[in-house]
């Protein structure tokens, strides 16, 4: 009893710091216009995971087996789930600052590993309830509402990130091991979230891009190698049995934890955070500029921590992984591509695979954030308040526009695309780099969060993000109106006249964030 | 060297955390800078060094407005904040380059000052590691170091003997006794009482924000006939009490 009572008071004190720093990564603030806008933008990003899974629901009822609706969600959400909690443990246990604090606790060490897994818990049941809730409420009221199945679906929506979690955790901690005595222990964190990414693509890609009889014949093919997702489907149903089974799994899957957990515990974590002697080259006096230094250096803290690095590089290999996968499934034939009649639909796919990165890698949104405590540094120093912003803005434009340039490089021999609009893309892409660069730096100045104490929740739990993600669809609004207004414009001179849109809107913000914004800058509290 | 006017600095509004603030730091001299926590020193140097911005009042570093010029102004400065938190995915040599560049020492002097100071400091030998690899206090060392390497006219450090080695101390105190010498001026806020007796030629008690004392150390004595751990408990009082 004093064990549990320690370790609830633990998870406890895990789940406030969570919170709290949640909400104040989030920059929420008792403004009534602040939470609206915060609620508005979370409500816009959950409609197309609801939309998601209500449209797989309706696939599966036109063929007449709604029940492998939850079957085939749950098997998604489970690789979705998976996906996000691995980099987020990984942050959690090797780069949390608490973790020096807790080690020296009189506590068992898989109380540490427990308490840090119910916020991970809690993060993978926001996804559980956006993806896979919506098609077991369906499924359930399909099935028939009885007091028993209520019961049962809500059981379901709370046992079903058990799984995945735990899984991850093992996952997580397991590699860690493996890689703890090893240099290449953060490149081992970055393969495994490219991997888990082109698993959760592909298979999605595959599935989607096949015909009816097949996505069924798939479904159940798959929950035959994983039968928790039949189980939680039964249990919509209202099958107490497959409750059973399921409560059963978790059972197992806890134990199995509890009795590996300070082992991995201990070797992993522990041996992670051991401080290791690096020494490269050696010491030389050289000379640079300041705007070169302060490039490298807002470039470095991008490259040298690798939760920043794997987000970065995750974000820009989405649109590159997208297409690979699309070839190799067969879902985008090269061949029917490259004719003539479908030449308009080849340029918007280059354009939008060179797009992707200044679209989904929003840098600037967060790249004060980045520095966290050691943000005092470019304060003190004797430079331009602008240069300093303007080195962050310069950092965003280098990354993505080199991702853009090595995936058009690509892109441009495989759709063959002609040389003018190869020329107009590169024009389109360089000025909505440019414009958003500048755009999601003023969100970050205007809600800096530097107090982070693990690099995920600088990047993650930051509603900057969020802000930065709901403004890009709106873009969309600017080439669509000139499509509509003047059809008869071509695909080349619509991309131009939107690049020169994004252009004139660069130099608005740029405006504005020269003279209003360095004030700003300089009032962020350190 | 240092002017501080009316210097104010309020975070929510009401409360004051340094309130108007007056004082005068002369070239050449050692200026002790103390008070109990939470007195508002840390907010009067992150004011000082362009951190935080003041609510109101004026600071000058040799003749120039901080509001007015802040670049000029911090050419004339450096500062060793209490935390040694910077950047720490680079290499110690790194980030003294990157700060010789910031504050346009030439590649030969450069060279002379990180070596002089790097060895006083015995972290020559480490300066190619990473400086997540280092200690507290060679992080410290490290922080120090920079904020000699460019010969800085003004010379701020909050707390800097904290994590230091006696060793390293006393090679602290030394330099900025040297410092000095050479018409440098330096203001450090410090706990320690006997440093500040043995090394300043005058002292600033700051207590709940507000100005308490400021003069030469013997003046001070002289007048109330105490130790200064007499006259520092004397002035701050009210903050033990409350």
């Amino acid at each position: 009893m004093q064990r549990m009572r320690r370790l609830m008071a633990l998870a406890k004190i895990q789940l406030l710091d969570f919170f709290s720093k949640y909400k104040s990564g989030m920059g929420l603030r008792s403004k009534k216009t602040g939470n609206l806008l915060l609620y508005l933008t979370l409500i816009l990003l959950a409609i197309p995971f609801i939309q998601m899974s209500v449209g797989a629901y309706h696939t599966f009822l036109l063929l007449g087996r709604p029940e492998l609706a939850v079957t085939f969600m749950y098997i998604t959400t489970v690789l979705f789930m998976s996906f996000t909690a691995i980099p987020f443990l990984f942050s959690l246990f090797f780069y949390a600052g608490d973790i020096k604090f807790l080690v020296t606790l009189p506590i068992p060490e898989e109380f540490i590993v427990f308490a840090k897994l119910s916020t991970v818990y809690l993060y993978l049941l926001v996804i559980n309830s956006l993806v896979l809730a919506p098609t077991m409420v369906l499924g359930g009221i399909n099935f028939g509402l009885t007091v028993g199945s209520i019961i049962l679906v809500f059981i379901a929506w709370l046992l079903a990130p058990l799984p995945p979690l735990l899984f991850s955790a093992v996952v997580a901690l397991g590699l860690t091991r493996l890689a703890a005595k090893s240099s290449k222990k953060n490149i081992l964190s970055l393969f495994f979230g490219f991997a888990l990414l082109f698993l959760l693509l592909g298979i999605q890609l595959f599935i989607t891009g096949e015909s009816g009889s097949q996505v069924e014949y798939w479904t159940i093919t798959l929950g035959r190698f994983f039968p928790p997702a039949q189980w939680l489907a039964r249990m919509v149903t209202g099958s107490v049995k497959d409750f059973l089974y399921f409560i059963l799994l978790n059972f197992i899957m806890v134990t199995g934890l509890r009795v590996l957990a300070a082992k991995l515990y201990r070797s992993a974590v522990l041996a992670f955070n051991e401080k290791e002697v690096i020494r490269k080259g050696g010491v030389y006096y050289r000379q640079r500029s300041k705007t070169l230094q302060l490039l490298r250096r807002n470039l470095l803290i991008i490259l040298k921590q690798p939760v920043f690095l794997m987000n970065t590089l995750l974000s820009l290999a989405v649109p590159c992984l997208l297409l690979l996968i699309s070839i190799i499934t067969g879902d985008l034939s090269l061949d029917t591509l490259v004719l003539p009649e479908n030449k308009g639909r080849a340029v918007l796919l280059f354009v939008g695979v060179l797009s992707a990165p200044a679209l989904l890698a929003n840098l600037s949104a967060t790249a004060i954030t980045r520095e966290g405590s050691a943000f005092w540094e470019t304060k003190v120093l004797p430079v331009e308040p602008w240069d300093n912003i303007r080195s962050r803005m310069m950092t965003t434009v280098s990354i993505n526009l080199l991702a853009s340039l090595l995936i058009g490089s690509f892109t441009f021999r495989l759709l063959r695309i002609e040389a003018a609009f190869l020329l107009a893309g590169l024009f389109f892409v360089i000025m909505l780099t440019l414009f958003l660069a500048t755009i999601d730096l003023l969100i970050n100045l205007y809600r800096p969060y530097l107090k982070w104490t693990n690099p995920a929740a600088a990047i993650k739990n930051n509603l900057n993000v969020l802000f930065s993600l709901a403004l890009r669809p709106l873009l969309a609004i600017i080439p669509s109106f000139l499509f509509i207004s003047w059809p008869t414009l071509g695909y080349r001179n619509i991309l131009y006249l939107t690049g020169l849109i994004f252009f004139v809107l660069y130099l608005l913000t740029r405006k504005y964030l020269k003279n209003l914004m360095i004030r700003k800058f300089d009032q962020i509290i350190v | 060297m240092l002017v501080l006017k009316d210097l104010t600095k309020s975070y929510d509004g009401k409360k004051k955390a340094v309130d108007h603030l007056s004082l005068t730091v002369k070239e050449g001299e050692i200026f002790g800078f103390i008070g109990p926590n939470g007195a508002g020193k840390t907010t009067t140097i992150k004011m000082i060094t362009g951190i935080l911005t003041p609510t109101c009042g004026q600071i000058k570093i040799k003749g120039i407005d901080m509001a007015q010029s802040p670049v000029k102004a911090k050419m004339n400065f450096t500062y060793v904040p209490d935390h040694p938190e910077i950047f720490s995915s680079i290499r110690g040599i790194d980030y003294l380059n990157f700060l010789a560049d910031m504050y346009e020492v030439p590649v030969v002097e450069r060279r002379d000052q990180i070596e002089k100071f790097t060895k006083i400091f015995a972290i020559y030998e480490e300066l190619d590691q990473l400086i997540l690899s280092y200690s507290h206090g060679m992080k410290q060392k490290l922080l120090i170091c920079g904020a000699l390497l460019p010969n800085p006219k003004l010379f701020i450090l909050d707390e800097p003997l904290v994590g230091l080695d006696p060793l390293s101390a006393k090679k602290l105190k030394d330099i900025m006794k040297e410092h000095c010498n050479k018409g440098g001026t330096v203001f450090f806020s410090s706990h320690l009482l006997e440093v500040v007796e043995n090394i300043c030629d005058r002292i600033a008690v700051i207590n709940k924000g507000r100005l308490v004392a400021c003069d030469r150390l013997e003046k001070i004595k002289e007048e109330s006939g105490h130790t200064l751990e007499e006259i520092f408990l004397e002035l701050t009082k009210d903050a033990k009490d409350a």
